[in-house]
């Protein structure tokens, strides 16, 4: 009982950060019709400029928000001189995602030219407490976590429905050229909206770090699950990917650990499985808005 | 359409013919394995042309199709004795079909999310490969024993599990005269040159016709009668079938598999092949692998570690500058030359000043101006 416990906490804490960068992944879609497949190497970077901060001697809680500043830069950055370049997301999806897995791999090499290829162990921004609960001890560090993830869709909640940026992010996702038309500075918004996704993606990426070790590969596997985690949930959805992360968090950490099939080896399985089945039989997913096509 | 015969193109054709037949005899064993690098690469950046510069359906995961083209054909050689030949016949089917599975969500979904589960599929590959580590030697990988040597002694078999670089494996027959690497070289060509004219056939036929309408408007090519489905679905199995070829011919060349080399980071070589040369071309494969082979060779080995962040960057260059690849800025340059000349020819006809206005965009058909 006590493993179980331990497992469906372990399976929380990495469901609330495939859900963190899910959130990031939803905040493009909705705003550009768009997956950012750099989207996890950003984070990872981020991370990597957060430790070096750490190296040199600021406590990590800073650096962590630093590199929340610098991933806001990168992301607003990507959209500005890159996707504007390329006419927007709309007019060139394809040519976009071959940017933006052209930069997933400068990234992901750049980093191991940068700091190396060996991982690197970070601190915990919330400390290594444990507390007691149900008869199993949880890190602080997973609870934090959670609430930063609860924060997380609060302020998601806000940002969309209470603020003049959230209601241009709005506009310009139901029909940018109206939005254009009302006044509203498109890509200025745009690249808001990119740069915000980038900040919270750097969030998974410093917690990811914690979780396991500061890697150039640790974001790979946690991109796919965060796209299982949008797809499950429907990628316009917010709640659906903060759902969907924790369910799939949740689920793969159970299978990973009762079903010897899987293993540890291929943790990677499940989320697979689900992502596939998902898109054949709902693939606007259990909150998201099916598109109706015209074939 | 038929054209009239260009005879400059022809001799153009000739020529490099000739050299790739010769090349060999001059080169040394590096080098020629080098040639070979580029046809295999060639091979598997033809699969991603077809599917994405033809059809519109994107993959960021055909390295795991040329990986299980390898795996197939080193477990096949090794453990069941079976032929090169025949294994990589078998490795071709089943990328194909594996194709044909991991293609089907294509149908109910759009272009991205196809990108999305391919990207999965060539992250989970390598996991996969080392889950079955009792068959795929693990993370260490495997080497190919040669045939003959299979299954007579134990302790063969036992090296043969443990990463044995055979020297022997895919050899030069004696009658050929030649070395191995040769062989290896001209076995490859001969297979290439057999698999672009399939390709190139397929895509001038009335069923390429229909792939590229299906790539331009889906639903305009259903509306023409194009099956959309059917065709989508067995090009993804086709193009993954085609990967596989080049995954006989790593196994082949390489004499050993292990999973380090058919990470995502193969997928995006492979697309950078494809997308720098030309997506939507069938020449452009080549020029693209021809130019990855002499990046790698002509980037310093203590700059090695500056390859893939070279390729991300050629990649975000190619789709900002010339999203048509090397072809597509050729194809752009002849046709400006000719409207220049037909205007001058005009003018001269008429009197009228020769006002070369801006050239069509004859580039219109590149890998990025249809809708995903």
């Amino acid at each position: 009982m006590q493993l179980f416990i331990q497992r469906v906490f372990d399976g929380l804490q990495a469901g609330a950060i495939y859900a963190i960068l899910a959130l990031a992944i939803v905040i493009i879609f909705r705003a550009s019709g768009m997956l950012n497949f750099a989207q996890g190497e950003i984070a990872m970077f981020t991370t990597f400029v957060a430790w070096n901060l750490f190296d040199v001697g600021l406590p990590w809680w800073s650096a962590s928000v630093a590199s929340l500043l610098i991933g806001f830069l990168v992301g607003a950055g990507l959209y500005r001189l890159l996707i504007v370049r390329l006419g927007g997301t709309h007019a060139n999806p394809l040519a976009v995602v071959m940017v933006t897995i052209g930069l997933f791999l400068m990234l992901n090499d750049g980093a191991g030219v940068i700091w190396g290829t060996a991982a690197k162990p970070v601190p915990r921004v919330f400390g290594t407490g444990r507390v007691e609960l149900f008869g199993a001890g949880i890190a602080i560090q997973v609870l934090g976590i959670l609430a930063v993830l609860a924060v997380l869709v609060v302020g998601f909640g806000v940002l969309f429905q209470r603020t003049k940026l959230g209601l241009a992010l709005r506009a310009v996702t139901s029909n940018q050229e109206s939005a254009a038309l009302a006044g509203i500075k498109v890509t200025t918004t745009l690249m808001i909206g990119w740069g915000l996704a980038g900040a919270i993606g750097s969030l998974a990426g410093t917690f990811t770090a914690s979780a396991v070790a500061l890697d150039k590969n640790m974001m790979q596997v946690v991109l796919i699950y965060a796209f299982a985690a949008a797809t499950l949930g429907g990628f316009d959805s917010p709640l659906g990917a903060v759902l969907g992360g924790l369910i799939i968090g949740l689920v793969s950490e159970l299978v990973v650990g009762y079903v010897d099939l899987v293993g540890n080896d291929l943790r990677l399985l499940p989320g697979f499985a689900l992502v596939l089945i998902v898109l054949l039989v709902r693939p606007q997913g259990m909150f998201g808005s099916a598109k109706v096509g015209r074939a | 359409m038929t054209r009239p015969v260009e005879w400059w193109r022809v001799a153009v054709w000739a020529v490099l013919g000739v050299l790739a037949v010769m090349a060999p005899q001059f080169l040394a064993a590096g080098e020629v394995n080098r040639l070979s690098e580029v046809i295999y690469i060639s091979v598997a950046a033809l699969a991603l042309a077809l599917l994405t510069g033809y059809n519109g359906q994107i993959s960021l995961g055909h390295g795991a199709f040329l990986g299980m083209g390898a795996y197939v054909t080193m477990i096949l050689t090794v453990d069941y004795n079976v032929s090169y030949a025949m294994a990589g016949l078998i490795a071709v089917v089943f990328a194909f079909v594996v194709g044909l599975v991991v293609g089907l969500p294509a149908l109910r979904i759009t272009g991205i999310y196809l990108a999305l589960v391919t990207l999965a599929l060539a992250t989970l590959f390598p996991q996969i490969v080392v889950r079955l580590g009792d068959i795929t030697g693990s993370t260490v990988g495997r080497g190919l024993v040669p045939r003959e040597g299979f299954g007579d002694s134990a302790a063969l078999e036992e090296l043969g599990r443990r990463r044995f670089l055979s020297t022997e494996g895919f050899r030069a027959p004696e009658w050929s005269g030649l070395a191995d690497d040769q062989w290896h070289y001209y076995v490859f060509l001969v297979i290439a040159v057999v698999v672009f004219l399939l390709v190139r056939n397929l895509v001038g036929s009335r069923v390429g016709r229909g792939l590229v309408a299906i790539r331009d408007n889906e639903t305009a090519a259903e509306v023409a009668g194009v099956p959309v489905s059917t065709y989508k679905v067995l090009t993804f199995g086709i193009s993954a079938g085609i990967a596989a070829v080049g995954g006989w011919m790593f196994a082949v060349l390489n004499n050993a598999v292990s999973p380090t080399s058919f990470t995502i980071v193969l997928s995006i070589t492979l697309l950078v092949a494809a997308v720098l040369g030309g997506a939507n071309s069938i020449i452009g494969p080549v020029i693209g692998a021809a130019i990855i082979v002499a990046l790698r060779e002509a980037i310093p080995t203590e700059s090695q570690r500056y390859t893939q962040v070279i390729f991300g960057l050629v990649l975000i260059l190619v789709m900002l500058i010339a999203p048509g690849g090397i072809v597509g800025i050729y194809r752009r340059t002849v046709a400006r030359v000719r409207q220049t000349r037909a205007m001058r020819a005009a003018a001269a006809d008429h009197g009228g000043s020769p006002d070369g206005g801006p050239a069509p965009d004859t580039d219109k058909t590149d890998v990025t101006t249809q809708e995903v």
